[in-house]
């Protein structure tokens, strides 16, 4: 298992986000996190990448126990992330931007010089398809390209395992679809991928195993096409009592 | 070489940017180091106080330019080179390692509050950094029996006459200048750059990108006092007298602030630019308005800030494009 939580709860004042929530990544696998909102998928999100800080439970990632590490030690380790509010970095342009990744990032395979990252960030802009805005400052990008440049940043860490973090929401169906290809195509290099998403279509795509959240609680967990057939899993997900 | 040669060869490629702000960087030290033979003592001593508040612009520019950490009491580190510096040569050492004796404490300071103070963001750090500045200044009037308190500290004079020591103090800040452009230089283009940028721009981007944004943070901080300390004792030894209310004095904070603003904030030459500038006109209100001079100065910092918000560089960079096609079109 490349990512192992196990029994992970977590507490804010009276409302307890996330209760005794167990899941796993296998290597190479897409994994999927849904559930309606305030289901504790962010806080989940949080809590794997160390910005939380403090959760109960043990979460290990390759092997080794990640709980209260610092989010760029979690990171350096190979498991990075991507922001559900896109969070370019103002004032860097595109490939700055993905040059930081290459530069810090996990420490596997890191480039030992600055044009070394910017030659891996080209090639990594080049695979989302953002060559043509490469020079471009971050926060002059559309919606669409921001959601692939938060990718192409986190690809670029060179990550054993990526969070994806509704990478593709208030995307039209074009965007979608070039969005859907672009995380097969990272699966494709071998990279485990966690991720968050409301649109059942991208999950019925992508994902290997769907992992249901409700009210902090996992009420489901299998193989997708198993979950997405599940009356009561898909009852919750859809708020129908169908 | 042909200027389409030179930016065939230079303009492109990783380094092109680096070796652009290198080549500058020679060409000014070229022209600081004839400049000498051509100034009476007066424009000598100018220039030097330019250079010195030029570094001291870019200690402040480190944090606060490419950090975005507003290190407003950076002052604090003049201040404790100066004191270090002072009674190092007091005590008999020569101006080289009497300098370690003032950057060391300075930067020791730095990494030992990093870690707490740069957990504050914004004005609540830049007021940390003020309350430093109040508590080490306190320490420099009340520990009279080191530092002789209130009533400041002389050093020895040094050899030879007055011209000897402004040429001494002229060539003491132009090679600490370099080194200040560079710090500039590394804080831009290296991968410990990126992590400080990326900090400026999105911290908690950064450290979920793998930056160590509190170790960056500590280190950036610790450069800069460096650089602020070592001018804080050459400025001890130049005028040879100093007391905690001349050297601790927050007017210094606010023209390093004024300074790097104003040439361009996160840019390798700003600092300078600033320097220049702001010297400039203090000079001239100084020689023509007496009176006035303050008020020009403060009318010069608001307008800086309304019509020059990216600074001098920022500027430039912003309008040369438009300015050059003009040009083009017109030959």
């Amino acid at each position: 298992m490349l990512l192992d939580v196990q029994d992970v709860s977590v507490q804010f004042g009276g409302l307890r986000a996330l209760n005794r929530v167990s899941f796993g990544v296998q290597e190479g696998e897409i994994v999927g996190l849904v559930g309606p909102n305030g289901a504790g998928k962010s806080t989940m999100v949080n809590a794997v990448s160390g910005a939380l800080g403090r959760h109960r439970g043990r979460i290990t990632f390759a092997g080794r126990d990640i709980s209260g590490l610092a989010p760029s030690r979690i990171a350096e380790m190979g498991l990075v992330r991507t922001f559900q509010l896109v969070q370019p970095f103002r004032g860097l342009t595109a490939i700055e931007c993905v040059t930081l990744g290459a530069l810090y990032g996990s420490g596997n395979d890191r480039p030992t010089s600055v044009p070394a990252a910017r030659h891996l960030a080209e090639q990594v802009l080049d695979f989302a398809g953002l060559s043509a805005v490469a020079g471009l400052a971050c926060d002059t990008l559309n919606a669409s390209q921001r959601r692939r440049l938060e990718i192409a940043r986190a690809l670029a860490a060179r990550p054993k395992l990526i969070l994806l973090d509704e990478c593709l929401s208030g995307l039209n169906s074009s965007e979608i679809d070039q969005g859907i290809a672009l995380v097969r195509a990272i699966r494709e290099r071998g990279i485990a991928i966690l991720i968050i998403e409301h649109m059942v279509r991208v999950m019925a795509t992508l994902a290997d195993r769907i992992v249901v959240l409700d009210r902090g609680e996992k009420i489901a967990d299998g193989p997708a096409d198993e979950v997405l057939t599940d009356r009561r899993a898909l009852g919750i997900y859809f708020g129908t009592t169908a | 070489m042909a200027a389409s040669t030179l930016r065939a060869r230079w303009g492109s490629g990783p380094w092109a940017g680096t070796l652009r702000s290198a080549a500058i960087g020679c060409v000014l030290m070229a022209i600081l180091m004839v400049l000498p033979s051509f100034l009476s003592l007066y424009w000598l001593r100018l220039l030097t106080s330019v250079l010195m508040l030029a570094v001291i612009a870019q200690g402040m520019n480190a944090m606060a330019g490419f950090v975005g950490y507003p290190a407003f009491g950076n002052v604090v580190f003049f201040g404790i080179g100066a004191y270090g510096t002072a009674l190092a040569i007091a005590a008999g050492f020569a101006l080289g390692p009497a300098l370690l004796f003032g950057a060391i404490p300075a930067g020791g300071l730095a990494l030992a509050v990093g870690p707490l103070l740069l957990r504050l963001r914004g004005h609540y750090f830049a007021i940390a950094t003020l309350g430093l500045n109040e508590v080490v200044s306190a320490l420099a009037a009340n520990l009279s029996g080191l530092t002789g308190g209130a009533a400041g500290l002389s050093l020895p004079l040094g050899a030879g006459t007055a011209g000897d020591a402004a040429q001494r103090a002229y060539v003491g800040f132009a090679t600490l200048f370099a080194a200040s452009l560079l710090l500039g230089i590394f804080l831009r283009d290296s991968r410990f750059g990126y992590g400080c940028r990326a900090i400026r721009s999105n911290e908690e981007a950064a450290e979920a990108t793998g930056v160590p944004t509190l170790r960056v943070k500590s280190i950036a901080w610790m450069l800069s006092a460096l650089l602020t300390a070592v001018a804080g004792g050459l400025y001890a030894r130049w005028v040879g007298f100093i007391e905690p209310s001349l050297v601790f004095d927050m007017a210094i904070s606010v023209k390093a602030f004024v300074m790097f603003l104003l040439g361009g904030a996160g840019t390798v030459f700003g600092p300078l630019i600033g320097a220049l500038l702001i010297e400039s006109a203090t000079t001239l209100a100084w020689s023509h308005l007496l009176k006035l001079h303050l008020l020009v100065l403060g009318v010069t910092i608001m307008l800086v800030v309304l019509l020059l918000p990216d600074g001098a560089q920022g500027f430039v960079a912003r309008h040369w494009p438009t300015v050059r096609d003009r040009l083009r079109r017109r030959s």
